[in-house]
């Protein structure tokens, strides 16, 4: 037992410090459409955790997952928007669109860190032009990929966002 | 209900005359850590496995910062639970007890170990843990009282165990109240800011100062010095001896003899 304890003081004097940690991110959209829901997948570091219809008037997406400590890449693909899916009723235009209300992540509401660190690209069809990035930009109207850069552990990302790092 | 009094003696006492009567030089903020980290792990009185696993050693300004910093971290006071017989803070914030068997599913427990209704682990701690596992429930636990305890046995690699805190405060230090989370995994927080945001000169006389006592009182220090005393009181007035120094059960009742071994500065 003596040997053990000295063993296992041993080991605490050369622990580390963990090289990941799971992360809890949480999604908030919203959609209207008339004729069929918006399509969005969600990837990190191009493996998708989500992909599925936006159905209802709020969705909520909700997935845990493991990242290393090093650089990250969050991109939504919104897709689904098509010209039949805008029309015009009694003069008034209604059309497909999805919005991300609300970003949490570890249960920390990123607001104005998605307004200012996120992008997304429109894809524009033939009659559609546009910038070809757009900063901050959360309402999807076009398809488009969605795109934030980040970096694990999460508090010290979000640390360096406060201290004007990033 | 026990009116618990911090035990004091004149070497704890002189320990504070020291650092206000000595000048000091001030210590970069890894040596303090590092320091108190060692003295944590130190006990001999307690057997105490699994540092390895907690990765993650932070500062603290004592244990109910670390309560705070974990309800902070929760989002709030619904989004975690404690047990009943619990540290009075949590009825004060109006968070009540829910009884084993009943905690819900996912959701963070915070509980206090050594509790010192028992002066011990809890009676149900066993089933506390068989509950968590089979819940996904993590534990964080506040040890405040593990500096004044022995024969405490606790596997911090457990794995629904996700963080523990520890102060220095019960060897009569409420003066400077200073401890370490141990955590496997960081989330933004009051402890997480304090050592990962205002890095520089954020109180560094706080810091060096426990490292200062630290460096001067042994780890185990109160039942180094006053076993037998206890052993002796415990035996002449039929008390059953405890795992904390300065509590013993008698007529199954929690007693607490800070004043009979002497140590209560108030009484003096």
């Amino acid at each position: 037992m003596w040997l053990w304890r000295k063993l296992r003081s041993l080991i605490v004097i050369v622990s580390k410090e963990p090289t990941s940690e799971l992360i809890e991110f949480k999604f908030l959209f919203s959609s209207t459409y008339w004729h069929s829901p918006p399509q969005i997948e969600i990837l990190i570091d191009n493996k998708v955790y989500y992909n599925d219809m936006l159905c209802d008037d709020l969705n909520t997406v909700k997935f845990i997952t493991r990242l290393d400590f090093t650089d990250h890449k969050l991109q939504i693909l919104r897709t689904g928007k098509t010209i039949e899916e805008s029309r015009q009723v009694d003069g008034e235009w209604e059309t497909q669109s999805c919005s991300l209300e609300n970003l949490s992540v570890n249960g920390i509401d990123l607001r104005n860190i998605l307004w200012s660190k996120s992008k997304f690209v429109p894809m524009y069809d033939h009659t559609q032009s546009g910038d070809a990035v757009i900063d901050g930009e959360c309402i999807f109207g076009y398809n488009g990929t969605w795109q934030l850069n980040f970096t694990s552990p999460f508090y010290q990302y979000i640390v360096n966002c406060v201290r004007g790092a990033r | 209900m026990t009116n618990w009094m911090i035990p004091n003696d004149q070497f704890l006492s002189n320990t504070k005359l020291y650092w206000y009567d000595q000048s000091q030089n001030c210590k970069d903020i890894d040596t303090n850590k590092n320091v108190l980290n060692e003295w944590f792990q130190s006990t001999k009185r307690n057997h105490i496995i699994g540092w390895e696993s907690m990765g993650c050693v932070d500062l603290t300004m004592g244990c109910t910062h670390f309560i705070e910093s974990f309800i902070i971290g929760q989002n709030g006071i619904a989004n975690f639970q404690v047990l009943p017989d619990e540290y009075a803070y949590y009825g004060f914030l109006g968070k009540w007890g829910t009884e084993v068997g009943e905690l819900e599913p996912n959701k963070p427990l915070i509980i206090t170990l050594p509790n010192y209704n028992w002066a011990d682990l809890r009676p149900d701690w066993n089933a506390v843990l068989l509950e968590c596992e089979q819940k996904n429930i993590n534990i964080h636990i506040d040890a405040a009282w593990l500096t004044l305890s022995k024969d405490i046995e606790l596997d911090l690699s457990h794995p629904c165990i996700q963080s523990i805190g520890m102060g220095i405060s019960k060897y009569s230090l409420q003066w400077n109240r200073v401890g370490l989370r141990y955590s496997k995994q960081r989330k933004m927080d009051s402890i997480t800011i304090f050592n990962k945001f205002y890095i520089h000169n954020v109180n560094d006389n706080l810091y060096d100062c426990a490292r200062f006592c630290a460096e001067r009182i042994p780890r185990d220090y109160m039942w180094d010095t006053y076993e037998e005393l206890n052993t002796n009181l415990c035996n002449q007035n039929n008390w059953k001896q405890t795992n904390l120094i300065h509590g013993v059960w008698d007529n199954n009742e929690m007693r607490c003899i800070t004043n009979e071994l002497g140590l209560n500065p108030h009484s003096k």
